[in-house]
């Protein structure tokens, strides 16, 4: 049973609030009000001056279980929301593997699912491990992204993106935080691009609780369990208004949806998933046993959602 | 929706019933986006890449959404619901932000689960050959479409020597649980001495004719029967395969050198569909 075996989040050190951010998105002072009071979003980390390579490797010097395992990692899989990050033929990810003494490994990128990319990613590398010969070979999985083009910085009247990075060991099975669901919807009819589509977004918003709910219990009842056995849910760093509205929608306690990161990182992308997942063990929000539910929407559109048990 | 519990390992192989390959003449009107320059610009602006503005000018390049979704009606049926699609790719759309693979999904029957894998150069077809046999194989899946895909327009100066194909061209793939058999191996670590004393060992024993990449042919010269055309790079092969003419199982192969990736594919070319009209 797919399991996480070390999750590693890496936090850029500038914290930058949105009225600084606000020339550089075009946002109105109005805008920035709606952010901060109604959507909950406060500042974004980024990464000035680094590069992609920079943070991605943030995250996995952030392992503390990698070294001395190199060889049973037999994938690195990039979970990208963007589909283009870098100029052709440039690879991040292969030379993130030559610092790491991992090109041995299979090393690729999924993407086209946006945000919902990192649960896609875990996916895939627990099909792969589960059809290894090697019980004990592992997957490395990381995520996060540079806030480079206006398509990659903000979600008009929803989101800002952040910088934050994560990353992942996974192995075929573990003794904790097994995947015990998945559930993906693709929704290609929300194509096109929000930031100058304003009769698409307007789509977009209005459906989104109902496809994200969908997905959220979808895994729920494919783990052969009901809303109450989950004892935490950990959402995308998107905004906090609508997983407020997703929690009531539900009748899900708030309370019980870690909304920590929302105010201070911004979106960060496929990764948000794993950030909050070390947020939540860092503070103790997890107890072993505990089922929780993790889920995730990408424009385009995909909405995903996994349950695991820790 | 799809859904899934935990992975588990496949029950077996995927099953190749239909390969279909075109190559496209047209441009799109993304070319002519007045979006594509700002976006071009704010990807290579750290890198340092100089714009090819004669190119943007001139408005050349395709879109994968609008080749594949074109060659859908040529692979599967409206009658036929799809449960997965995959797409390949090595260099990047002429569309840069569309989750093209979501795209293709809303245009295909079943509404597919749906995502992309890159970053792998040539591996990347094989990888994802690799994962549809995983799902198909779980059995939460029975029909699965890959398309690989390549374009010729790069609006920017290469910045190290990289394969850039010379046409516009598109290959799909579908994959059921019922058909012939679709063998995958990829190997990873390999530099190009120990490619062509690899290939031979995987191969001993098998007689089937080999379709190799340019690349590859040039790394192991000897070993291939027909050597796709070079201005392929990352299709090539596999629009070698959805031309048929071979009896019996064939043999696809191609080495990634920037990945050490050496990958190989063994088809049975008999149960092939017709090929669609190759060129519009």
């Amino acid at each position: 049973m797919t399991a996480l075996r070390e999750v590693a989040a890496y936090l850029p050190p500038d914290r930058v609030p949105l009225d600084e951010l606000a020339p550089r998105f075009g946002l109105t002072e109005r805008q920035v009000r709606l952010f901060r009071r109604f959507h909950g979003l406060d500042q974004v980390c980024l990464d000035t001056g680094g590069t992609l390579l920079d943070l991605l490797v943030g995250a996995t010097d952030r392992l503390e279980t990698l070294r001395g395992q190199e060889s049973r990692v037999r994938y690195v899989i990039y979970a990208r929301g963007m589909p283009v990050a870098v100029p052709y033929p440039r690879n991040p990810l292969r030379e993130l593997c030559g610092k790491l003494g991992l090109d041995h490994a299979l090393t690729f990128t999924v993407t086209h699912q946006a945000c919902a990319t990192g649960l896609l990613a875990l996916d895939v590398a627990g099909r792969l491990l589960a059809a290894d010969p090697d019980p004990e070979a592992l997957a490395l999985i990381v995520s996060g992204e540079k806030t480079f083009t206006p398509d990659a910085m903000l979600v008009p009247d929803t989101a800002v993106f952040g910088e934050g990075a994560a990353a992942a060991l996974v192995g075929a099975d573990g003794p904790r935080d097994r995947l015990l669901a998945y559930a993906s919807s693709v929704r290609g009819d929300f194509d096109g691009r929000l930031i100058i589509d304003p009769e698409l977004a307007a789509r977009f918003q209005y459906e989104y609780p109902e496809l994200l709910t969908g997905v959220l219990l979808a895994a729920v009842e494919r783990a052969g369990l009901t809303l109450d056995d989950i004892a935490l849910v950990l959402p995308h760093n998107v905004n906090s208004v609508s997983w407020r509205r997703v929690a009531k929608r539900i009748g899900y306690p708030v309370e019980q949806v870690l909304l920590d990161n929302v105010a201070v990182t911004g979106h960060s992308f496929a990764a948000d998933p794993f950030l909050n997942y070390r947020t939540a063990l860092d503070r103790g929000r997890l107890r072993p046993g505990d089922r929780y539910l993790v889920g995730a929407a990408g424009l385009g559109a995909t909405f995903s959602a996994m349950v695991f048990e820790h | 929706m799809f859904t899934s519990g935990a992975p588990g390992a496949a029950t077996g192989p995927a099953r190749l019933v239909a390969a279909h390959a075109r190559v496209f003449a047209e441009t799109s009107p993304t070319a002519l986006d007045p979006a594509l320059r700002p976006f071009l610009a704010d990807l290579v602006r750290p890198y340092g890449n100089a714009l090819r503005e004669d190119l943007l000018e001139e408005g050349v390049g395709h879109s994968f959404g609008e080749m594949a979704e074109a060659m859908l009606p040529s692979i599967v049926g409206p009658d036929e619901p799809v449960d997965l699609l995959v797409l390949a790719f090595a260099m990047h759309d002429l569309r840069l932000g569309r989750a093209t693979a979501c795209y293709l999904s809303d245009r295909c029957s079943g509404r597919p689960m749906a995502f992309a894998v890159c970053d792998q150069g040539s591996g990347a077809a094989f990888t994802a050959l690799r994962l549809t046999e995983a799902y198909l194989g779980s059995g939460e899946c029975s029909r699965a479409l890959v398309f690989i895909v390549e374009q010729s327009a790069l609006h920017y100066e290469l910045q190290e020597p990289a394969p850039v194909p010379d046409r516009h061209t598109a290959v799909a793939l579908r994959l059921e649980q019922e058909g012939r058999r679709l063998g995958l191996r990829q190997h990873t670590g390999v530099d190009a001495q120990r490619v062509p004393g690899l290939l031979r060992s995987s191969l001993a024993g098998n007689d089937a004719p080999v379709i190799a990449s340019a690349r590859l042919a040039e790394v192991a010269p000897g070993v291939a029967t027909v050597v796709a055309d070079a201005g392929q790079p990352y299709t090539g092969i596999w629009w070698e395969l959805a031309q048929g003419g071979h009896e019996g199982p064939v043999v696809l192969a191609d080495y990634e050198p920037a990945h050490g990736l050496l990958c190989i594919s063994t088809v049975d070319q008999l149960t092939l569909a017709r090929p669609a009209p190759a060129v519009a």
